[in-house]
């Protein structure tokens, strides 16, 4: 048999290791789930800025859309630049000389 | 070092003060995280967890070269909440000197906010440069819960008027109202979705969970091409506008996959004000509007005779010199001519002379070729409204009834089913149904089956007295240089009350470049004023978007193209 101080010096040191273990234990639980709200955040903060880049592109193509449309260049060509469409006789109709045979 | 016993006893009391607070608190975390548990997470969850209702993307619609023509962007809508009355009527004015909105809608908000409600619009799908202002005013203020917004999405049309027939419009909850917004709502409109979200205490989101997956709605691509759309438009408006008619309708169409490349009506719209517009002017005339076809149908009644083998392209008939008496209905022509060809019937316009083969081609063969041409059916391309026309069975024709279809009377259309007929001459005899759908989420759809009409070589006689009406007879001003284009002119007298009136409506439908046609146009003008014939008012109006296609689309003269 083990003298007295022996054992409970050995009780002593699993009571310390498992309440070390326990405090890990709980320690990582804790902090994983800090991690996982954090997470929560920052998928949020992505998703809300893809959300917001995406609201950015559609404005951006369809105001793209309405500076190439045909409308808006016929107007500006016309009272900007003075442009007008040629009438019949002044379209010269060109023939390539490879294709006159 | 030593410690004597009251040091001892000191710090027992400590440990214990220390031990019995920490067991005080482990005590209650087990009370709390173990005995009460449920009910904590259930407070929590009250307070935290909420349900968001998510709101569907409208699907973007572009044409076939991938335009946007209309698409769905994200805006703010402004609300007040009116617990103060009188603070909230001091904001209210200095909200309209920053953004105004109309009387009446003033009028109704200043009654609501007398009235202390809770949730009052102030201005819906407000632009980007107005919700910055009204941004500003709210970040000025001491309580800002009385002004706020919610995000909608507002509809764009970036091309303005271009195929706003076609287009439609949606409503002020993104509904679609008419046209192929309307035609289309269920595939473009997605469905709306649910999540399940957690705030932390700022309420600031930092979970959520799906419960009902949104489904944006589906993008698609159509057949016409936005650039001779806009083309298009603009020569019927200067046609239209010329001969100060009352409306006018076009249809540009590829001759072998049935492809809608351009569809104008007039008078335009612009579709984000389309909930403003009278019906009548939002209505599409190229698939609504019901008329007489007059002579264009003529051509119909070519098709069917010589399929038949009643007559043969030089077979001559008796024009009675402009006059036939037929049941004490009198049928006359514009000029009168003692005896034609049926080619010269054709090409000279001569109602009498068509009312002869029509009486010699009997009810029922007639009856069966307009129905193969597509008469009395509509046109199906997604848009609501689409009139089947009126084409009375062949046992309610009268004796006299051959006679007076033959040059496009007793019978109405519209002016997609006489672009569908003349197109599925166009194509050698083969009926090509029109089409406006090229690609949906990207996916290409297969174009409708067609079936044969007239045969290669009938369509080929038609092509021939067609191509002559442009070169010697009625339609000599649809004329492009350099391009062979075979036509009909048409004129009919409207009716009103059942009895036909002064006023007409002008029609020419052809197919160019032979000999290998790769487009049908269909132009129709309603109640011309200065002119009335086919072939003085939508004969040109067909030579001048003829003349614009050529250059978009780069048909080169014959000549030329040959080599």
């Amino acid at each position: 048999m083990k003298p007295a101080p022996v054992r409970r010096r050995r009780n002593a040191a699993v009571a310390v290791f498992v309440t070390f273990m326990l405090f890990v234990l709980l320690f990582t639980y804790s902090s994983l789930n800090l991690k996982n709200i954090d997470f929560g955040y920052k998928m949020q903060a992505l998703k809300q800025q893809v959300e917001v880049l995406q609201i950015e592109i559609d404005k951006l193509r369809a105001e793209r859309a309405f500076l190439v449309s045909l409308d808006r260049v016929d107007r500006l060509a016309r009272s900007r630049l003075g442009l007008a469409p040629p009438s019949q006789d002044q379209v010269i109709r060109a023939v390539r000389e490879d294709h006159e045979d | 070092m030593k410690i004597n016993r009251q040091e001892r006893n000191r710090t027992f009391v400590v440990f214990m003060a220390f031990g019995l607070w920490g067991l005080g608190i482990v005590f209650t975390l087990v009370r709390h995280q173990v005995f009460n548990y449920n009910r904590y997470v259930e407070r929590v969850k009250a307070q935290s967890k909420g349900i968001v209702t998510l709101h569907p993307r409208r699907g973007t619609i572009y044409d076939r070269n991938g335009d946007i023509l209309a698409i769905s962007v994200q805006s703010n809508s402004a609300f007040l909440s009116a617990k103060e009355p009188e603070r909230c009527m001091e904001l209210f004015e200095r909200m309209r000197r920053a953004v105004s909105i109309p009387a009446q809608a003033v009028r109704d908000i200043r009654h609501r906010i007398k009235r202390g409600d809770r949730f009052i619009w102030y201005r819906r799908k407000l632009n980007d440069s107005d919700y910055l202002r009204l941004a500003a005013l709210r970040k000025d203020m001491d309580e800002p819960v009385m002004l706020d917004f919610i995000k909608e999405y507002r509809r764009v049309y970036p091309q303005k008027e271009v195929a706003a027939h076609l287009l439609g419009g949606v409503g002020i909850d993104e509904q679609g109202l008419f046209g192929l917004e309307y035609g289309l709502d269920r595939m473009v409109r997605g469905r709306g979705g649910k999540v399940r979200v957690q705030r932390d205490a700022r309420r600031k989101v930092f979970a959520v969970e799906p419960i009902d997956e949104p489904h944006p709605g589906r993008d698609v691509t159509l057949t016409i091409d936005a650039p001779m759309q806009f083309l298009v438009q603009r020569e019927l408006a200067r046609g239209v506008e010329r001969f100060k008619a009352r409306a006018g309708a076009a249809i540009v169409m590829d001759v072998h996959t049935g492809a809608i490349i351009a569809m104008a009506s007039y008078p335009a719209f612009r579709p984000d004000r389309a909930w403003r517009v009278p019906y009548k002017r939002v209505r599409n005339k190229a698939f609504s509007f019901l008329y007489e076809p007059g002579s264009t149908f003529k051509v119909i009644l070519a098709a069917a005779a010589l399929e038949n083998r009643v007559v043969t392209p030089s077979q001559e008939f008796d024009c009675g010199d402009g006059h036939l008496m037929l049941r004490n209905r009198r049928i006359e022509d514009v000029h009168p001519f003692h005896r034609l060809s049926f080619r010269d019937i054709i090409v000279q316009s001569s109602n009498v002379g068509a009312a002869r083969v029509g009486l010699a081609l009997g009810s029922e063969r007639y009856y069966r070729a307009i129905q193969a041409f597509g008469f009395g059916r509509p046109v199906d391309l997604d848009l609501p409204g689409s009139e089947a026309g009126l084409l009375k069975p062949a046992r309610r024709w009268s004796e006299v009834s051959p006679a007076f279809m033959a040059f496009g009377y007793e019978i109405m259309v519209t002016p997609i089913q006489m672009a569908r007929a003349f197109n599925s001459i166009a194509a050698g005899g083969w009926m090509v149904e029109p089409r406006l759908l090229q690609r949906v989420d990207g996916v290409s759809l297969d174009p409708p089956k067609g079936y044969r009409v007239i045969s290669p070589s009938t369509a080929h006689l038609v092509w021939g007295i067609m191509r002559e009406v442009v070169e010697h007879g009625t339609g000599r001003k649809s004329q492009v240089p350099g391009l062979v284009v075979a036509g009909k002119t048409g004129t009919a007298k409207k009716v009103r009350n059942g009895q036909y009136t002064d006023a007409y409506v002008s029609s020419f439908g052809g197919f160019f470049p032979l000999p290998s046609p790769q487009y049908t146009l269909f132009v129709v003008v309603d109640e011309p004023q200065t002119l009335y014939y086919g072939g003085d008012v939508a004969a040109p109006l067909f030579q001048s978007i003829c003349a614009r296609i050529r250059i978009t689309e780069r048909v080169f003269p014959v000549d030329l193209a040959q080599g």
